[in-house]
């Protein structure tokens, strides 16, 4: 059986706002990615392997 | 009950035995290694079971190798099980479980998988071409290829795990579909060395073109849905991070190093991973058909969709297999015939790139949580690389490298011997693969969703699997592989 406390747990998350390093996380993960992708797809169309 | 936690208890990492990664390597490669053997002259695998398209039940089954035709089709079917049995036993006695139940709910999941598999090829549900009808003497046929047979196997599994719990709970033991798929890959690395030596060009593409998968993954994926997760839904951090890590990696395995990384109870990823295997199922039953119906003319990028969108190892290969059989039957019928392994190799190729980073992604998360979030005053160590690093990974490269010397390094004469020896091997894996199936039917347990306390975690997982990740692997699918098409069969 589910955990009974999971609804009361997952209800009660905004006791945890986001940290400035969660957020650094999240920016910088999506800033490097968005421009390896860009990269990549440079590459792709310019330099095909 | 059967549920999926019982199934993702099972030890990764060796504190209570051999882990399934190491157990899996350890079977696929033995099992590559006794197909190779037969260069020697001794076929030491000509015996396993191989299933045709079948209207006579009688003509479904024969041995793999001619060798052992005396075999009769139901003997090699028998030697098979009989195999299995004795080597999975052996496995599962590493892992420190019951030998005696595993033996016993093994017979029952090899009965009922290879059963499925059998009715599976079926000409009503696999004859794909009109010449194939005419050949079977029907007139219709739900055209599911012989791969259906996996969809049967899984819709078996769903409906015990879900109407016949007493049944489910007697099987459980022997539902791994981890370890199945890990031992398939692990044999597929063989199969697939010989797949793309043929064009060596396309392969380096297909490689090339998987590296973006891993960003995606990774950075992209995994950003946002942690972000919606925390912000949207009120997740703390120790539910988020597992549940984005199962959405956007590759599920069950990602789940599970996430949620070691991040030091969080143990109970919190076995739950998000049984939520992965029950949406995996949903995506299985949908997501191959879409891509037959819009991408079968562009096949690779169906496969490398199917890498990205579908989570768990298992499911997505499973799916690029069945993405591959009715793409492939469909260009058949309109003239076109392409060679059979590139959608499953793209599949394959994609989903072991995404996982080569699981242990650098968990050390990542690890050093910043010890540092700045949990303040346990425990730092993370390199090491745990290593310890979230998916072992079974290295058989497959182990595989490959052997097939790719075959391939390129001997002779014609000699290439010529191993490629059916290999395709021996082969015939394990799609034995694994239906074990796959049936196990991740069995482990979806759909009353989950209604149960207390699931309802929220159910709802960020199905909005963000459905409303991005599927989306954005489509499109990145398609940026990177449209136009790239697979060599035609000679």
């Amino acid at each position: 059986m589910v955990n009974p406390d999971i609804q009361q747990e997952t209800d009660n998350g905004q006791a945890e706002p986001l940290l400035p390093i969660e957020k650094t996380l999240i920016a910088w993960s999506l800033l490097i990615g968005i421009a390896l992708l860009i990269i990549f797809a440079l590459f792709n169309i310019f330099v095909p392997i | 009950m059967t549920t999926a936690t019982n199934s993702f208890e099972r030890p990764r990492d060796g504190h209570a035995g051999l882990s399934e990664d190491w157990l899996a390597l350890g079977i696929g490669l033995f099992i590559f290694a006794m197909a190779i053997a037969g260069l020697s002259q001794i076929d030491l695998l000509g015996w396993v079971v191989s299933t045709s398209v079948w209207v006579d039940v009688s003509a479904a089954l024969r041995p793999a190798s001619t060798r052992y035709a005396s075999l009769g089709g139901f003997g090699s079917l028998v030697v098979t099980y009989i195999a299995l049995l004795a080597i999975l036993s052996i496995g599962v006695a590493f892992l420190r479980a019951n030998v005696k139940r595993f033996a016993l709910a093994f017979t029952g999941v090899f009965a009922i998988s290879y059963t499925c598999w059998i009715l599976g090829h079926n000409a009503h549900l696999a004859a794909t071409t009109p010449p194939e009808l005419q050949q079977f003497g029907i007139s219709w046929s739900l055209k599911l290829t012989n791969e259906g047979g996996y969809v049967v196997a899984l819709i078996a599994g769903l409906v015990i795990a879900n109407f016949f719990p007493y049944v489910a709970a007697r099987l459980n033991e022997a539902i791994r579909p981890e370890l199945y798929i890990k031992i398939a890959i692990v044999i597929l690395g063989g199969f697939f060395a010989l797949t793309f030596a043929s064009k060596l060009s396309l392969a380096g593409s297909v490689l090339f073109r998987g590296l973006a998968a891993i960003v995606e993954a990774y950075l992209i994926y995994w950003a946002v849905i942690y972000f919606i997760a925390r912000k949207y839904f009120g997740f703390t951090r120790e539910w988020a991070a597992p549940l984005a890590s199962g959405i956007s990696i590759c599920g069950v395995s990602a789940a599970i190093a996430t949620g070691a990384a991040i030091r969080s109870r143990p109970a919190v990823p076995i739950l998000v991973s049984s939520l992965v295997v029950i949406f995996a199922v949903v995506e299985v039953l949908l997501l191959p058909w879409i891509a037959n119906t819009f991408l079968a003319h562009e096949p690779l990028v169906a496969g490398a969709w199917m890498g990205l969108a579908v989570k768990t190892d298992g499911a997505a290969v499973a799916a690029g297999g069945i993405s591959e059989a009715l793409i492939l039957a469909k260009n058949a019928a309109e003239g076109v015939h392409y060679q059979p392994g590139w959608i499953l190799g793209t599949t394959a190729a994609v989903k072991v790139f995404i996982d080569l980073f699981i242990g650098v992604w968990a050390f990542v998360l690890a050093y910043i949580w010890t540092n700045h979030i949990v303040g346990t005053g425990e730092q993370a160590r390199v090491t745990e690389i290593w310890r979230h690093f998916p072992k079974f990974i290295l058989g497959f490269l182990v595989t490959f490298l052997i097939g790719l010397y075959f391939a390129l390094g001997t002779s014609p004469a000699t290439l010529q011997k191993v490629t059916p020896l290999i395709g021996e091997a082969n015939n394990f894996r799609v034995i694994f693969f239906v074990l796959t199936f049936f196990s991740i039917g069995m482990l979806s347990d759909f009353r989950k969703l209604w149960q207390e306390g699931f309802g929220k975690l159910a709802l960020v997982y199905f909005v963000s699997l459905f409303g991005f990740v599927i989306w954005v692997g489509l499109l990145i699918s398609w940026l990177f592989f449209h136009g790239m098409k697979p060599p035609l069969a000679s």
